[in-house]
């Protein structure tokens, strides 16, 4: 099937959405194929795909969790909860 | 209708109901408590946040949907106490916000940041430290909404259930905070003199590739069709 050509207007529009795969597979697949073939948007879709994946760092730190974890648990066991260790 | 009928009060059931609730509930912990940080922007007020969160999970397990996401519930009752205590709503943002410019927005970003050598900054460098304090400085209902999507992995529809909103603001507030936290994290790396170092990586990176085809410093996002307009705005 003939996948329409959309506009670098028309992708960027709707980079976060192709990104967050929230968009219908008919136009992910319009967005895809302009990426395929601009350079410039391209290049944009892989600085924004890089500043989200700064975005999705943890940032919790494991002994922060495990702290808070083993005070939730002394609190439920108060309340009432019975608690494996 | 209750559809965790065990009763937590009944000593017959205690046990089962109380390893059912540590198997589904705990799990999410750190979930809820990188949302608990993102409403409450203090360590020490999460934490207890948090706590509070989980007793009042405890207390009302038996209303819980065993088919329903134990992680989106834990949300839900976290963003309640965290309302209560707040004794407020959470700010109302304007739905009718410009939607397509804070998507382009970002092309202007880039191209700012591509003028000073900052383009491959998000790639070279680990932002983390200054990630947290940008993400600190957003306003409660855009970093929610951050924290929701980009950190949790939830869906525009799940974040829009979880925070009660329609999925169109939810959408605008994520586009307008991904361009906020841009923003600072450039300036943040402007200040830091990380310009100068990346525009070296640059020059190395393209004595090492030579591409043929692309253009490392493209000063115009350019159309494939002649019929299109052949610069984005500004």
């Amino acid at each position: 099937m003939t996948i329409a050509p959309i506009d670098c207007r028309s992708a960027m529009r709707e980079l976060w959405d192709y990104l967050d795969n929230e968009l219908p597979a008919d136009r992910t697949a319009q967005i895809r194929a302009h990426l395929a073939t601009c350079t410039g948007c391209h290049e944009h879709m892989q600085y924004c795909r890089a500043f989200l994946q700064q975005i999705e760092l943890p940032t919790v730190p494991a002994a922060a969790v495990a702290g808070l974890r083993d005070r939730v648990r002394d609190a439920l066991r108060r309340d009432g909860l019975t608690v494996a260790n | 209708m209750p559809s965790n009928p065990t009763a937590i009060g009944s000593t017959a059931n205690a046990i089962p109901a109380s390893a059912e609730f540590e198997k589904s509930m705990l799990g999410c912990l750190e979930s809820v408590m990188r949302y608990a940080r993102a409403l409450t922007r203090d360590e020490s007020d999460a934490d207890d946040l948090v706590q509070e969160t989980f007793l009042r999970a405890f207390r009302a397990w038996q209303t819980f949907d065993m088919s329903s996401d134990p992680r989106r519930w834990m949300f839900a009752i976290c963003r309640h106490a965290f309302l209560r205590h707040r004794q407020r709503e959470m700010r109302v943002v304007l739905v009718d916000e410009e939607l397509e410019l804070d998507a382009l927005a970002t092309v202007s970003l880039h191209k700012a940041a591509r003028d000073e050598g900052l383009d491959r900054l998000f790639d070279r460098v680990d932002l983390g430290p200054a990630v947290a304090r940008a993400l600190a400085e957003l306003s409660d209902a855009h970093r929610i909404v951050v924290v929701l999507v980009d950190v949790e992995g939830q869906g525009y529809a799940e974040a829009a259930e979880t925070l009660q909103l329609p999925i169109g603001t939810v959408r605008s507030r994520l586009f307008r905070a991904r361009r906020h936290l841009q923003t600072t994290l450039i300036e943040f790396a402007r200040d830091a003199g990380f310009a100068e170092r990346d525009a070296g990586f640059a020059e190395r990176d393209a004595d090492a590739t030579s591409p043929t085809n692309r253009s490392s410093t493209p000063t115009t996002l350019v159309s494939t069709s002649p019929n299109q307009p052949r610069e984005l705005p500004q």
